[in-house]
C-alpha cells in the first residue's frame, strides 16, 4: 500500500456516532443540502426523517402518500423540496423542513410500474426520472409539468443522472450500457461501456448499472455494480468502473476480491481523488469502502455492517450515513425470531464521523 | 456369445416362485386383476396429453400468482386484475392475465421439504408414503398408466437446456422403460438419423439381428432388463419418422416472435410441436429460477419471458381445439420466503405458495385456496404435492382410489393415500 494510502486510512477511519433504528428496510438515505434532514425511502411506502442538525437524530413525522417501495430520493440543491419515487410510479415533491409535510405536487402515473431513480439538476430547473416502462422523463423541479420524454427499446434502465453541465441525461441501464442523451432533444450522444456489469445467465439478465458518481470537476465518472458469474443467487464481485468524462475512455477499474461481495449500490466522490461507496452480495456481505483513485483495492473497508444498501455524506463532510440491513437476514423456511414471530428485515441506518 | 447375465437375473420373482399369473395386475383377486386390465385398456384408449412447465428453483408465488401488494413482505410490484373478476395476479403477466379465463390457480399448496435436492424429487414424485420403492415422476407414470398416443410417438419427452439422452431415474420402481426421453435444447437426439455410411439394408439387417439377439436374451431374464434398450430403439424408430418435428426452418416466424426468441419460448414452442405430433407427456423445464439474491430484478426479468410464452401456449392450444385435451400445469418444486433478504432476495418456502394450471378436466377461471394478508401461512386447508396428483390424474381419466401400481406383485397406491384430492378445481 503507498504511503499516503496509509495515511489516508488513519484520516478516514470512521467512527460510530449513533445507530437509528428503522423498522424496515431502506432503499436509499439522503442528507439534505442544508444537512438538517437525514431521509429515507423505505420498503413500507414511506420517507422517514431524523433531525440532522445535532447528532442526537431526532426521529420527524414521516412523509407518506406513497405505495409499494419508495425506491428513490433526491433533494432540490437549494430550495427545501425533497423529491421521492416509488415503485408503483408515483412522484412528489415535498417541502421536507414541514412537520407535517403535504405534496408540493405529486403524479401518480409519472412512470408506469417502477421508478428506479431520480436526479435533479445542479441548477435546480429540472428533475429526471427512470423507469421499468423504459422511459426516461424530464420534469419541472418546480410544479412537476412533464418537459421531455425519451423511450429507447434496447434499453432498461436502472440509473438515471444529470451531467454537470444539466444539458445531458445519463442512463445507465441492465445491459451495462451508459447513454449520455440531449436533454432538450433526446438525441443520444455517445454510450460507454460498462458491459462487464452484464450477464446473461441461463435466461436470466443479470447486473446493470446500478449508480453514477462524478467528481465536483466534472472531469471523471464512476459507475457502480457488478461482475456477475451467475443469476438465481447472484454471485460476483463488486464492480466500479471509472471513466474519463471527456474522453469516454475507461480510465480506472475497482473490482473486490469475492463473489460473494454483491453490487454496489451507491458512489460518491469525497474529494475528486477518493471514491467511497456501499456494497451488498450474499446475505451477511457487503462493505463501505473508501478508494483512492488509481488505487485497485480500496484504503478503508468496513465490513462489520452487513448488506449495505445507501451511502450519504453529510454536506459538512463529516459525517456519512450507512443503510445497512440486520444481521442473520437470510434462511429457507419460516424462521422465527425469539419472540416466535415471523418478523421483517430491517435496515439500521450508521451514522458514522470522519475524524479530519 | 458371451453370457452378460448377472447373479440377479436368476433370482426368482415373488409371482415366478407363486406360479401366479404373469399377467400385470395387483394383487387383488382373480376379478379385481381383470377389472384393472380393463381400466389400463381404456386408459390407453383416451388421447388425453400433459404439459408439464417446470420452473426448477423456485418461482416466487409473490411476484406471479399471489401477490401481497402495499403489505410488509409484499415487494415493489403491483398487482393487475385479470380477465376473471376479483382474481388478480402479479404485474409481471399481463398477458397471462388476459387468459385467466382459462385457468386454474392453487394459492393453497404447503410441502414438506425447503432443499432443492430432495424437494424436486420429492414433488415430481408426488411424496408419496415411505413404502422402500422409488415412486415415478408425474412423466413415467402417465407414460405408464396411459401408455403412448393413437400416434405411437414416445410418450414421455423431455425438452430441456443442455444435454439431452434416456432419463431412467424418472421412472422409480416402474423400471427404465418408462423413463424420460430429453431433447437438450430441444434438438433431436444426436445420431438418430442412419449415417450415410450405412445403407438401409444393412441397417434393416442389424435391427433384425438385434431383435434376434433381443428375443434370445428376454426368454433367460426378466424382462426389466431389456425393455428399456428394445423400447429407446422403437422410440428412435417412431422419431426418424417424425424427424420433421425438429426442424427448426419449418416454425412461421410469427410464432416464434410470440413465443419470444429466448431459451425458454423456443423450448415451449418445441413442446407445443410435440404436444402436436401427439406425444403423450410433455415436459419443459427452465433453470435459474433460485432467486435468493436480486429477486425482484430476477423476477422482472424471468418471469415476462414465461408469461410471453405461456400465453402464446394457451392461445394455440385454444384456437387448435387441443385446451380441452391437454391438462397443462405451470409450477416449481416451493416458492419463495416471504421475508426478504440482505441481499434484495427471497429463500426457499414450502410453506405457502401457488402452481397454475388449465386443461383438461379442470374447471376455468378460479383461485383455489388462499393464503394470509401476508402470505406466511394458507388460510383454511392447505394441501400438499400429494392432493395435486389426485387432482391430475382425475382430470386425465384415471381414478387414483380405485387404479393401482402392480410393483411386481406388490400393490402401491399411484398418488399420497393420506392426501385429497381438491375437488373444487375439477369440471
Amino acid at each position: 500500500m503507498k504511503e499516503d494510502s496509509k495515511e489516508l486510512a488513519i484520516k478516514y477511519k470512521t467512527k460510530k456516532i449513533i445507530d437509528l433504528a428503522c423498522p424496515v428496510q431502506i432503499c436509499a438515505a439522503r442528507f439534505s443540502p442544508c444537512g438538517n434532514v437525514l431521509a429515507a425511502a423505505c420498503f413500507d411506502g414511506l420517507v422517514r426523517r431524523w433531525d440532522s442538525s445535532t447528532n442526537k437524530f431526532t426521529e420527524l413525522t414521516p412523509i407518506n402518500g406513497h405505495n409499494g417501495w419508495v425506491q428513490a430520493i433526491a433533494f432540490h440543491p437549494t430550495n427545501k423540496v425533497l423529491y421521492s419515487a416509488d415503485s408503483w410510479g408515483k412522484l412528489a415533491a415535498s417541502n421536507y423542513l414541514e412537520k407535517d409535510v403535504m405534496p408540493i405536487w405529486k403524479n401518480d402515473k409519472a412512470h408506469d410500474g417502477w421508478i428506479r431513480k431520480i436526479c435533479t439538476s445542479s441548477d435546480g430547473k429540472l428533475l429526471a426520472s427512470c423507469g421499468t416502462d423504459k422511459l426516461i422523463k424530464v420534469w419541472s423541479a418546480t410544479d412537476g409539468a412533464l418537459v421531455k420524454e425519451f423511450k429507447d427499446f434496447s434499453w432498461d434502465p436502472l440509473s438515471v443522472a444529470f451531467t454537470p453541465d444539466s444539458r445531458a441525461i445519463l442512463v445507465g441501464d441492465l445491459q451495462g450500457k451508459i447513454s449520455q442523451v440531449d436533454a432538450s432533444t433526446g438525441k443520444k450522444l455517445r454510450e460507454l461501456d460498462a458491459s462487464a456489469m452484464y450477464k446473461l445467465d441461463r435466461l436470466q439478465d443479470v447486473g446493470g448499472v446500478r449508480c453514477f458518481a462524478f467528481d465536483s470537476k466534472g472531469e471523471k465518472l464512476a459507475c457502480g455494480g457488478i461482475n456477475p458469474n451467475r443469476g438465481g443467487f447472484v454471485q460476483g464481485p463488486s464492480l466500479v468502473i471509472v471513466f474519463d468524462w471527456k474522453s469516454g475512455k475507461e480510465i480506472s477499474r475497482i473490482q473486490s476480491g469475492s463473489e460473494n461481495d454483491g453490487f454496489v449500490y451507491d458512489l460518491l466522490f469525497i474529494t475528486d481523488s477518493i471514491l467511497a461507496g456501499v456494497s451488498s452480495g450474499q446475505p451477511g456481505n457487503g462493505k463501505v469502502f473508501f478508494n483512492l483513485m488509481g488505487e485497485t483495492q480500496p484504503f478503508v473497508s468496513l465490513t462489520n455492517m452487513p448488506n449495505c444498501h445507501s451511502f450519504a455524506l453529510h454536506p459538512a463532510g463529516k459525517k456519512i450515513a450507512v443503510v445497512s440491513t440486520n444481521a442473520n437476514n437470510s434462511g429457507n423456511g419460516k424462521v422465527l425470531d425469539k419472540n416466535k414471530d415471523y418478523a421483517a428485515n430491517y435496515s439500521p441506518i450508521n451514522i458514522l464521523e470522519i475524524p479530519s | 456369445m458371451k453370457n452378460l447375465c448377472t447373479p440377479h437375473d436368476h433370482l426368482l420373482s415373488r409371482r415366478e416362485w407363486l406360479g401366479t399369473s404373469t399377467l400385470g395386475a395387483a394383487s387383488m383377486g382373480a376379478s379385481g386383476m381383470l377389472a384393472q386390465h380393463a381400466i389400463a385398456e381404456e386408459l390407453r384408449k383416451n388421447d388425453k396429453q400433459v404439459l408439464f412447465i417446470w420452473l426448477d428453483g423456485g418461482i416466487s408465488q409473490l411476484e406471479s400468482w399471489d401477490p401481497k401488494p402495499n403489505t410488509t413482505f409484499g415487494g415493489p410490484f403491483r398487482a393487475i386484475p385479470t380477465k376473471v373478476p376479483g382474481i388478480h395476479i402479479s404485474e409481471l403477466l399481463p398477458k397471462t392475465a388476459t387468459h385467466m379465463d382459462k385457468l386454474v390457480l392453487v394459492r393453497s399448496l404447503s410441502t414438506k421439504d425447503n432443499s432443492h435436492s430432495a424437494g424436486v424429487d420429492r414433488i415430481q414424485r408426488g411424496d408419496p408414503k415411505n413404502r422402500g420403492v422409488t415412486y415415478p415422476y408425474l412423466g413415467s407414470a402417465v407414460s405408464k398408466l396411459m401408455g403412448p398416443c393413437s400416434s405411437g410417438m414416445p410418450p414421455y419427452v423431455w425438452i430441456k437446456p443442455m444435454s439431452g439422452g434416456f432419463i431412467t431415474k424418472d421412472a422409480g420402481f416402474l423400471g427404465p422403460k418408462y423413463g424420460a426421453i430429453a431433447f437438450g435444447d430441444g434438438k433431436a437426439p444426436e445420431n438418430l438419423l442412419r449415417p450415410d455410411s450405412v445403407s438401409l439394408d444393412v441397417d434393416l439387417a442389424r435391427n433384425e439381428l438385434r431383435e434376434k439377439l433381443d428375443k434370445t436374451y428376454r426368454l433367460a431374464r426378466r424382462k426389466e432388463s431389456s425393455e428399456a434398450s428394445s423400447t429407446v430403439f422403437d422410440m428412435a424408430s417412431k422419431l426418424q419418422k417424425r424427424i420433421d418435428l425438429f426442424d427448426q426452418s419449418k416454425i412461421p416466424s410469427k410464432d416464434l416472435e410470440r413465443y419470444g426468441s429466448t431459451e425458454f419460448g423456443r423450448h415451449m414452442l418445441q413442446a407445443r410441436r410435440m404436444l402436436e405430433a401427439g406425444v403423450r407427456f410433455v415436459k419443459v423445464t427452465s433453470y435459474g429460477w433460485d432467486t435468493h439474491g436480486d429477486n425482484f430484478n430476477g423476477h422482472l426479468s424471468l418471469v415476462p419471458k414465461v408469461d410471453m410464452a405461456f400465453s402464446a401456449m394457451l392461445e394455440d392450444l385454444q384456437q387448435r381445439g387441443m385446451l380441452d385435451n391437454v391438462l397443462v400445469i405451470l409450477m416449481s418444486e416451493f416458492g419463495r420466503t416471504p421475508r426478504i433478504n440482505g441481499h434484495l432476495g427471497r429463500d426457499h418456502w414450502p410453506e405457502a405458495w401457488s402452481l397454475a394450471m388449465a386443461g383438461c378436466g379442470l374447471k376455468k377461471g378460479l383461485a383455489s385456496g388462499k393464503t394470509n394478508k401476508l402470505g406466511t401461512s394458507v388460510e383454511g386447508d392447505a394441501h400438499d404435492i400429494g392432493s395435486m396428483f389426485h387432482v391430475w390424474f382425475k382430470a386425465l381419466g384415471i381414478d387414483s382410489s380405485k387404479i393401482e401400481y402392480d410393483n411386481q406383485g406388490q400393490p402401491l397406491p399411484i398418488a399420497n393415500e393420506e392426501c385429497k384430492i381438491i375437488s373444487e378445481v375439477l369440471a
